[in-house]
């Protein structure tokens, strides 16, 4: 008797099950998606970069204003790009590390944004630990203030002041860690007074009130991040043997995946 | 092994919003399965994948309880445009005396024969129903299935049952009737 159309459908069809023996490789293909998210750029790329910024910008712009999936994404909004800066200024508290070392991390962060929170408490530490500490990794911190977080360029200038006078990382971890704390009233001087003595705290507010060199800073910041197509934050760009690869902050476990095969371990 | 844990496919089944690296070690295994299932090469079903999960992380707007249905349909689109595409180049390979085709032993086999066969008769049905029948070959309910597909769940036994019959009458007037196993 001929089989109904349900068990000889099922018994045809099986033949196209794979191989017991293939598993699909997820750490992978989690770091393709990352890496597809970026893109890579050779070193005589930049000049022409920096001149087509402004319709860099505009694409970068297109992008929703909503927090979600991990990250923090660019609003429509092309005022954000900061006017001509006056006297570049290269903050070297931004960097830790070895300069002799074979990689170079930036990680573009928004002081507002909870990724970037959760990034710095949770991901960061590891990697200073693991690559940072042992000279394989050169780490930069930028700016990314996103236009629509009230508080977060403040929250850089704070930090920046804090960094001029040599305590940016406590300053960098107490405004993160205390993120809750102060992004509905911007109180960031208050979280900072916990872990800056009263002295330095005031000459932190002076420079944050007074001093224009701390917009410069994360102007230049930002126009960096323009140059790498950062479109969200937290982001990190990635530069070893002349290639730098911009991609959206991940996970440690994919980081030291990727860290590893640029060592060519 | 890259199966997700029993804590994240429940985390995932809550339908509570899940960040895309939770979304993607839940469900990148099984969608990479399902398209290879379509598509012959394992390397270019997991850059299939990769693009779908690409455009998830793009399309911020599907939430975390409702990704799975996505990435079932998405997949399942994917995989049966790329066998499109490939019905038609094989198509006009024949048309050229020095083409020839993959020579990869294992096509020589009959039993590769025999997915090819599959492939081919999937690719020229409609695709609601190719859909249909390669997610309910890979165990999806009749509910997952209405879901993954935007289908009335009320529908879905009658339109698997119709997907049937249009796949083994198509199977049949390419190849003929199968023979039936003895005993």
């Amino acid at each position: 008797m001929e089989r109904n159309d349900s068990q000889w459908v099922e018994e045809t069809i099986v033949v196209l099950d794979p191989a017991s023996e293939w598993r699909p490789d997820a750490s992978r293909g989690l770091a393709r998606v990352y890496a597809r998210k970026g893109g890579t750029r050779r070193r005589w790329a930049l000049p022409a970069a920096m001149a087509s910024v402004g319709g860099v910008i505009l694409l970068m712009l297109s992008a929703s204003q909503s927090c979600a999936w991990g990250a923090c994404l660019i609003p429509g909004n092309a005022s954000f790009l900061p006017a001509t800066i006056a006297t570049p200024h290269q903050a070297s508290f931004k960097t830790s590390g070895s300069h002799s070392a074979p990689i170079t991390i930036e990680i573009y962060s928004d002081y507002e944004c909870p990724y970037c929170a959760k990034y710095f408490n949770e991901t960061l530490p590891l990697l200073v630990a693991e690559y940072v500490k042992t000279g394989k990794v050169k780490l930069i911190h930028r700016d990314f203030p996103l236009p629509q977080h009230a508080w977060a360029k403040v929250a850089a200038r704070y930090a920046n002041a804090a960094g001029e006078l040599g305590q940016y990382d406590a300053a960098v971890s107490q405004i993160f860690r205390t993120q809750d704390l102060w992004r509905d009233n911007g109180n960031i001087d208050a979280q900072l007074l916990q872990v800056l003595p009263p002295g330095l705290m005031q000459k932190v507010r002076d420079m944050v009130q007074h001093d224009a060199k701390l917009d410069d800073t994360i102007a230049q910041d930002v126009r960096m991040a323009a140059e790498d197509h950062i479109n969200q934050t937290p982001s990190l760009v990635i530069e070893s043997k002349g290639q730098r690869q911009t991609i959206p902050a991940p996970a440690f476990a994919v980081l030291k995946s990727y860290i590893e095969q640029l060592l060519g371990k | 092994m890259n199966a997700p844990s029993k804590a994240v496919e429940d985390i995932a089944a809550t339908g509570a919003s899940l960040d895309f690296e939770t979304i993607f070690h839940v469900h990148y295994e099984r969608i990479a399965r399902v398209i290879a299932r379509v598509v012959r090469d394992p390397a270019r079903a997991e850059e299939l994948a990769v693009e779908i999960f690409w455009k998830l992380w793009r399309n911020n707007r599907v939430e975390g309880g409702k990704a799975g249905g996505w990435l079932y349909r998405a997949a399942v689109r994917a995989a049966l445009d790329e066998l499109r595409r490939q019905a038609r180049r094989e198509r006009y390979e024949w048309l050229l005396p020095f083409a020839h085709r993959s020579g990869n032993p294992e096509e020589t086999h009959a039993a590769s024969e025999e997915r090819e066969q599959v492939r081919r008769v999937l690719a020229a049905i409609d695709q609601r129903q190719a859909s249909l029948l390669l997610l309910r070959a890979d165990g999806l309910s009749y509910e997952e299935l209405a879901a993954a597909l935007e289908l009335n769940p009320a529908s879905i036994g009658t339109l698997i049952s119709r997907a049937q019959q249009a796949f083994r009458k198509e199977y049949e007037r390419k190849y003929g009737k199968k023979r039936q196993p003895m005993g």
